[in-house]
């Protein structure tokens, strides 16, 4: 009886151990590197929407401030913007401003271009108020740029305080991850030495995965994602994709987890020879 | 026997473990959800199946119509509005004397603007009681409207009436100050576009004031109408 309680207590804690482990995996696999935000901007179309909802805004803009939509996309052309993208994430994640920044200067260049010339055709004189409005229009292409690329809205995200709350998180990561690393270890060891291993490692195994595999399968079903709140085209698309490949990796992690251990139950159920011969 | 029981206890107790395991997370739960209850509410809590497209509003409905302005049948001075659904062409403003000939949206946004002007939807429709206020592009529908003059002659066509204003003054407002697009108790009729200003946006609007000189409510409107409550 003693020992019955015993494989118990152990099966329920290497429950626990096991969640907590995949849980850190998952999270581990999302921030470790940038590599995976940067894939989800590619997969979700996000370059190319964050450069289409760019133009257009200056497209519409053309109507108030008379300068030409041709102008812009000199200056923030496809792969400028899919560079951006990049070092806002990157700069985001911990790099170095300098190195990391969105160049601005072909934008300058661009309107800086475009206002001579309008200038020398229309004998527009060059005087204080002619370089205020080319600084206006620089610094407002520059404003309105800089906002578009933050696709993930971190700089909006740092402001509030929630980047910070997130650093916090990945400071804990790696502790957190040996513990339930240790965890297991220890305790799977623990049920090696008592009888039918096997049974209670799938049990556990069985535990952890309906934890993980339900809720998962709730929020898939019930379209939680989907009711984000923000309608704006290119952060809903990113943020519904960027949950929707994390929502994929816990239920893969869970079914995973609950087919193994329904496989490691059974096969321990299996009656063997010398049980048959007795 | 022993052996068959032992066996269920073998079924069961994997199904045991996990709602005594699932419940206890369930409790220690309660007090994070509760923190960031509120969150999430705030960023899930959209019910509507309206998927946002790409370029333009989700859901925007522009709608096109063609508007009588040759109506010859009976008219009224009492009627009723016809309010009309937010994207549609519910009017044609005209001014002959300065060519004016603008079709006229219910709403607002760079993509209602693209195709005319937009009589804002807290305000009044034409031929209501108080401010209508109606907007357009300076380069495109309402590039001379600066050319109109005190005196001058401004018509609303609409599928419900006619409507005639008379301009009282020219006016000139920055666009953070709201006075002329506020409720009046004159039934009035606001015309203002962005000041043209070179190579920059202008924070200065410019346009007229006109006040409501004839109300030519269409009895065909109205009769229909009727059937419509008979209905």
């Amino acid at each position: 009886m003693k020992k019955i309680v015993l494989q118990i207590t152990i099966s329920i804690l290497l429950t626990f151990a096991l969640i907590l482990f995949s849980g850190m995996m998952v999270f581990h696999q999302i921030s470790n590197n940038r590599d995976f935000l940067f894939h989800q901007v590619e997969e979700s179309g996000t370059y190319d929407n964050t450069h289409d909802a760019l133009i257009k805004r200056f497209a519409d803009l053309y109507n108030t401030t008379s300068i030409p939509v041709s102008v812009y996309e000199e200056a923030f052309s496809e792969e400028w913007t899919r560079y951006a993208v990049n070092a806002k994430i990157i700069l985001a994640t911990g790099a170095v401003f300098d190195e990391a920044a969105p160049d601005y200067y072909p934008a300058r260049k661009s309107i800086t271009a475009y206002f001579e010339e309008y200038a020398n055709k229309n004998h527009v004189i060059k005087d204080e108020q002619y370089q205020q409005r080319l600084e206006e229009s620089i610094d407002f292409a520059i404003r309105t740029a800089d906002t578009a690329v933050d696709v993930y809205h971190l700089q909006t995200m740092e402001q509030s305080g929630i980047l910070q709350k997130i650093d916090t998180l990945l400071h804990l990561k790696p502790v957190l991850l040996h513990c339930a690393a240790s965890a297991l270890l220890i305790l799977l060891a623990v049920l090696l030495f008592l009888k039918k291993p096997l049974y209670w490692i799938g049990t556990s195994l069985f535990a952890s995965g309906i934890i993980i595999t339900v809720p998962a399968l709730y929020v898939k079903l019930s379209g939680l994602i989907m009711r984000f709140s923000i309608k704006e085209y290119t952060t809903y698309t990113l943020v519904t994709y960027t949950l929707q490949s994390v929502l994929h990796m816990v239920l893969c992690t869970g079914i995973l987890l609950l087919t193994t251990g329904i496989l490691a139950i059974i096969i321990s159920m299996v009656p063997r020879k010398k049980d048959i011969n007795r | 026997m022993e052996k068959k029981l032992s066996r269920r206890l073998q079924l069961l107790l994997p199904l045991c473990i996990t709602f005594f395991c699932g419940a206890l997370l369930l409790l220690a739960s309660i007090y994070p959800y509760e923190k960031i209850k509120t969150y999430l509410h705030i960023g899930f809590m959209d019910n509507n199946t309206v998927v946002p497209q790409k370029g333009g509003i989700a859901g925007l409905n522009i709608v096109e119509t063609d508007i009588d302005t040759d109506y010859a049948g009976e008219v009224s001075e009492d009627g009723e509005i016809v309010y009309p659904e937010y994207g549609t062409q519910y009017a044609v403003l005209t001014s002959e004397r300065i060519g004016l000939y603008v079709p006229v949206y219910w709403g607002g946004g760079a993509d209602l603007l693209e195709q005319g002007a937009c009589n804002t939807p807290s305000s009044q429709a034409a031929g209501g009681e108080g401010n209508t206020v109606i907007s357009a592009h300076v380069n495109t529908f309402f590039h001379d409207l600066a050319e109109l003059k005190k005196g001058d002659t401004v018509s609303i066509y609409t599928d419900y009436g006619r409507f005639t204003y008379t301009v009282t003054e020219q006016i000139e407002f920055l666009s953070t100050d709201k006075h002329y697009l506020k409720k009046t108790e004159e039934n009035v009729l606001t015309l203002y576009t962005c000041e043209p200003n070179l190579l920059t946006e202008s924070n200065k609007r410019v346009g007229v004031r006109c006040l409501l000189e004839e109300k030519a409510f269409y009895q065909k409107a109205a009769a229909s109408g009727q059937e419509e409550g008979i209905q």
